[in-house]
C-alpha cells in the first residue's frame, strides 16, 4: 500500500504543466484577437499529438494505453491552467465509445477528427421514451458528437445535423448551445459504471488542480503585495484563511487519489470514493475560488486577473457528471469497505 | 501508486482480530476517573501480556514496531472490535513521554520508565501549559533552581489532564531565570507522589474535573531525572509535539469514519416532532454525507502520510493540516448529532454518562484548542508549507 505517485508519475505531471505552460498559459484568457472559446485546428491537434484525448485509451486503438490513475494526474495539471474542457468531452467520448466496440469512432475522437460536446439539463428517460426538451450543449463549436448521461451510463449521440443556437457562457473559454436533439441520432451507449465514473473522476481531478492554482497564485501574491508597510502574507487575516485553501487541497487531492486507484481495482467501495472525491474537490474548488478573490481585494475582481476565471468555471464544471447533491446522495446511501 | 494490502498484512489483521475479539473488555469504561485509571491500567496490562502495546514503538523498547499500514489496520481492528480508545490516562505515557524518552532519555531512564509506561504501571500526565504560557508555550515561568544534585522547581502548571491518576509527568520548567523564550528550559520526569506538589481539579463546561491546576511549592527532582541536558529542555519538548502532531491523532482519524455510521444510523431512527425520520430532512441529510466524505478522506490523507513516512523515514508537515482537519470534522459531526437529537440533546447531567452525544459535542473544543489550537495549526501551515512571511 502507497498512496503517493511514483517517479515515473512525475515525470507525466511534469511533462504535462511544461507543455501547458508553453502552449496554453492563462495569459491566452486576456487575449481579445478571437473569441476566446474558439479552439483552432492546429492547436486541437497539437493536444491530440501530446495523447490527451486518449490517455486510458489502448495503445492498439491509438490511445496512450494509461490507466485512470495517471489520467487523473494529467487532469490535475490541466486544470491547475484551465485547460479547454473539450479534452474532457473527448476522453469520455472515446471511452463510451471503446465500451462498446465501437472503435473507429473511438480512433476519431483520439485523434482529434471528431470533437466531443457534454449535454445537460435533463435526465435520460429510461428507453424508449428517448430525448425529450431542450439541452445545454457545452463545447459545442465544432462538435460531431456529444455525451449525455443516464442513470447508470453515458450516450453518445452525433449532433452534426443537429441546429444549435449558440448562448453566451459565463465561462468564455466555453462555446455553449442550446438545441433539441432525436434519440435516433444516439451512437453509443455505454452501460459500464466505469465509463460514466471516469467521467466524475476528471471533473474531480480538474477541480484539484484548479483548487491548487487559485491557493499559489494568493499566496505568491501576499508575498510580495504591502499594506500598512509589510507583506501581506505577514497578517493572520490572510495567513488563516490561505491555511484553510492549503488544508482543502490536501484532503481533495488525497481523496482523489484514493478514488482514482479504487477506480482502477474496481473496488467494492469505488462509488463512495469518486462522489467523495467529487464533492470535496468542488467545495475546495469553489472556496479556494472565493477566497483567492476576496484576498486580492479590488483587483481580484477585475478580469485583468485570473482568480475570477477558475470562479467561473468551477461553476460549470459543478454540473457536470452530477450535481453534488446527487454524489451526496450516493455517499449517504454507500456501504463503508468490508474491512 | 497501489492500495492493496500484501498477505502477511492480512494474516496480521486475522491475527488481531481474533486476539481483540478474545481480549478486548466488556464491561463498560466506568465514570469515576479513579475507577477509570484503574481500567485503563488493566486494558494496558493486558495488551503487554498480549504483545500488542505499544504499536507504533520500536521493537528494542518492547513496542510491536508496526510501520505504515499495519498501524492503520490495528486502529482499524480496534475500532471494529469495540476496544476502549487510548484515554487521556494513557495517552501520555503512549504517545508523549514515551516517544520523547526513546529519542532523548538515557539508558537509565529508558529502562525504568519504558516497559513500566507499555504494561500500564505507569501512568504519565504533562506539565508544559501555564497560566500565562499556553500557545505562547515558550513563555513559561516555573522555575526549576539547581541545588546540589537536585532540580528544585516552583511554580504554576495548569491543563494538567489526569493528574490525579498520573504516577510521572513530563514537565517543563525556566533552570536560566536571565533567560528569554525558548532558551534556558528544562525537561525533567517529574514523581506525582513528591512532597510539595498539589493538585486542584478546574471544573470544565462538561461538568466533570478532567483538568487541574498543579503547583509546586520547591518540589525536589533528581537532576538524574532531567532529560537531555539542563537548558536544553525545548529541543526535547519539541521532537514530542513533532511526534503528536505526526501519528498521534490517527487513531481520532480512523475511530470518525466508524462514528459518522454510527451518526446516519442515528438520524435513520430518530423521528423529529412532526413524526419523520430526521434522515428525510435533507439538510441533515447533505450535512451527514459531506462529513462522510471528509472521513473518507481523512484515511486517504492517512495512507498518503503513512506513504510518506516509508519513503522518506518521516512524517512531512501534513500533520498540521491532519490535526486542523480532523478537530474540525469532528466538531462539525457532534453538531449534526445535537441537531438529530433534538430536543434529546438538552437531557444532559454533567457527565458522559448522562449523554454521551452531548458530552461529545461539549468536548469538540477541548480537541480544537489542546495540542495546539486551531489558529496555531494554521500558522504552522502559512510558515511551513506555504511559506507566507512572518510577522515575528
Amino acid at each position: 500500500m502507497d498512496l503517493l505517485p511514483s517517479s515515473e508519475h512525475e515525470q507525466i505531471v511534469a511533462a504535462t504543466a511544461d507543455f501547458l505552460r508553453s502552449e496554453l498559459p492563462l495569459a491566452r484568457f486576456h487575449r481579445h484577437d478571437r473569441p476566446p472559446h474558439e479552439i483552432d485546428a492546429a492547436l486541437w491537434q497539437r493536444l491530440a499529438d501530446q495523447g490527451w484525448l486518449g490517455l486510458a485509451i489502448a495503445e492498439s486503438q491509438g490511445g496512450v494505453g494509461y490507466s485512470i490513475v495517471e489520467e487523473a494526474l494529467v487532469f490535475v495539471e490541466l486544470g491547475r491552467l484551465l485547460a479547454p474542457t473539450a479534452v474532457l468531452t473527448a476522453c469520455i467520448g472515446a471511452k463510451a465509445a471503446a465500451s462498446t466496440g465501437q472503435l473507429s469512432l473511438a480512433a476519431d475522437i483520439v485523434s482529434g477528427r471528431a470533437r466531443v460536446a457534454i449535454g445537460l439539463g435533463h435526465r435520460v428517460a429510461p428507453e424508449p421514451a428517448g430525448l425529450t426538451g431542450d439541452w445545454h450543449i457545452f463545447d459545442a463549436a465544432g462538435a460531431a458528437y456529444c455525451l449525455l448521461l443516464t442513470d447508470s451510463g453515458v450516450l453518445l449521440t452525433d449532433i452534426r445535423g443537429t441546429q444549435l443556437q449558440p448562448l453566451p457562457c459565463l465561462d468564455k473559454s466555453i462555446a455553449l448551445g442550446k438545441a433539441t436533439l432525436d434519440r435516433a441520432d444516439v451512437v453509443a451507449r455505454a452501460t459500464d459504471p466505469s465509463v460514466r465514473r471516469a467521467g466524475t473522476l476528471l471533473v474531480t481531478a480538474t477541480m484539484v488542480g484548479m483548487a491548487e492554482a487559485t491557493r499559489d497564485m494568493i499566496v505568491e501574491y501576499a508575498k510580495v503585495r504591502e499594506t500598512f508597510g509589510r507583506a501581506i502574507g505577514t497578517y493572520q487575516a490572510v495567513r488563516h484563511p490561505c491555511a484553510d485553501m492549503a488544508v482543502r487541497c490536501e484532503e481533495a487531492k488525497a481523496q482523489l487519489y484514493y478514488a482514482a486507484v479504487s477506480l482502477r481495482e474496481q473496488t467494492a467501495d469505488v462509488e463512495l470514493q469518486v462522489s467523495a472525491a467529487r464533492v470535496l474537490a468542488q467545495n475546495a474548488a469553489l472556496k479556494n475560488a472565493d477566497s483567492c478573490i476576496q484576498l486580492h481585494g479590488g483587483i481580484g475582481v477585475t478580469d485583468e486577473y485570473d482568480p475570477h476565471l477558475f470562479l467561473k468555471r468551477a461553476h460549470v464544471l459543478k454540473h457536470w457528471f452530477d450535481p453534488a447533491k446527487d454524489h451526496l446522495r450516493r455517499i449517504l446511501a454507500a456501504p463503508l469497505a468490508a474491512i | 501508486m497501489d492500495l492493496s494490502y500484501s498477505a502477511e498484512d492480512i494474516a496480521f489483521r486475522e491475527q488481531a482480530r481474533t486476539w481483540l475479539t478474545e481480549n478486548v473488555p466488556r464491561e463498560p469504561r466506568p465514570t469515576d476517573q479513579f475507577a477509570a485509571a484503574a481500567f485503563d491500567r488493566e486494558w494496558q496490562r493486558r495488551q503487554y501480556e498480549g504483545g500488542w502495546a505499544g504499536v507504533n514503538w520500536p521493537k528494542e523498547y518492547g513496542g510491536c514496531g508496526l510501520t505504515g499500514v499495519r498501524q492503520i489496520i490495528w486502529l482499524e481492528e480496534c475500532v471494529r472490535a469495540g476496544a476502549p480508545p487510548t484515554s487521556t490516562t494513557t495517552f501520555f505515557g503512549l504517545f508523549h513521554a514515551g516517544p520523547t524518552l526513546i529519542v532523548r532519555g538515557s539508558e537509565a531512564q529508558k529502562r525504568l520508565h519504558l516497559p513500566r509506561i507499555l504494561n500500564g504501571e505507569s501512568l504519565w500526565c504533562q506539565g508544559f501549559s501555564e497560566p500565562g504560557a499556553g500557545s505562547d508555550l515558550a513563555a513559561l515561568r516555573t522555575q526549576g533552581v539547581v541545588d546540589g544534585d537536585h532540580l528544585v522547581v516552583r511554580g504554576h502548571k495548569t491543563w494538567t489532564t489526569s493528574a490525579p491518576t498520573a504516577d510521572y509527568q513530563e514537565l517543563l520548567v525556566r533552570t536560566d531565570p536571565q533567560s528569554k523564550r525558548h532558551k534556558g528550559l528544562t525537561w525533567v520526569i517529574c514523581d506525582m507522589k513528591l512532597p510539595g506538589i498539589e493538585i486542584r481539579p478546574i471544573k470544565t463546561m462538561m461538568g466533570e474535573s478532567e483538568v487541574n491546576s498543579t503547583f509546586y511549592d520547591d518540589v525536589r527532582i533528581p537532576l538524574s531525572n532531567v532529560v537531555g541536558t539542563i537548558n536544553d529542555g525545548w529541543s526535547v519538548a519539541m521532537s514530542t509535539l513533532a511526534f503528536e502532531r505526526g501519528t498521534a491523532f490517527m487513531g481520532d482519524q480512523i475511530s470518525l469514519v466508524a462514528k459518522v455510521q454510527k451518526l446516519i444510523e442515528l438520524a435513520s431512527s430518530t423521528r423529529a416532532p412532526d413524526g419523520k425520520l430526521v434522515i428525510e430532512d435533507d439538510d441533515i441529510a447533505y450535512r451527514l454525507a459531506f462529513l462522510k466524505a471528509e472521513t473518507v478522506a481523512l484515511r486517504a490523507m492517512t495512507v498518503i502520510s503513512l506513504s510518506r513516512v516509508e519513503r522518506t523515514g518521516q512524517p512531512g508537515p501534513e500533520g498540521s493540516m491532519m490535526k486542523l482537519l480532523v478537530t474540525t470534522v469532528n466538531k462539525l459531526l457532534n453538531e449534526t448529532a445535537l441537531d438529530i437529537l433534538g430536543l434529546r440533546a438538552l437531557e444532559y447531567g454533567e457527565d458522559r454518562a448522562s449523554n454521551p452525544w452531548t458530552y461529545d459535542y461539549l468536548y469538540s473544543w477541548v480537541y480544537t484548542i489542546a495540542g495546539g489550537s486551531s489558529e496555531i495549526q494554521r500558522e504552522i501551515i502559512a510558515d511551513r508549507v506555504l511559506e507566507l512571511p512572518r510577522a515575528r
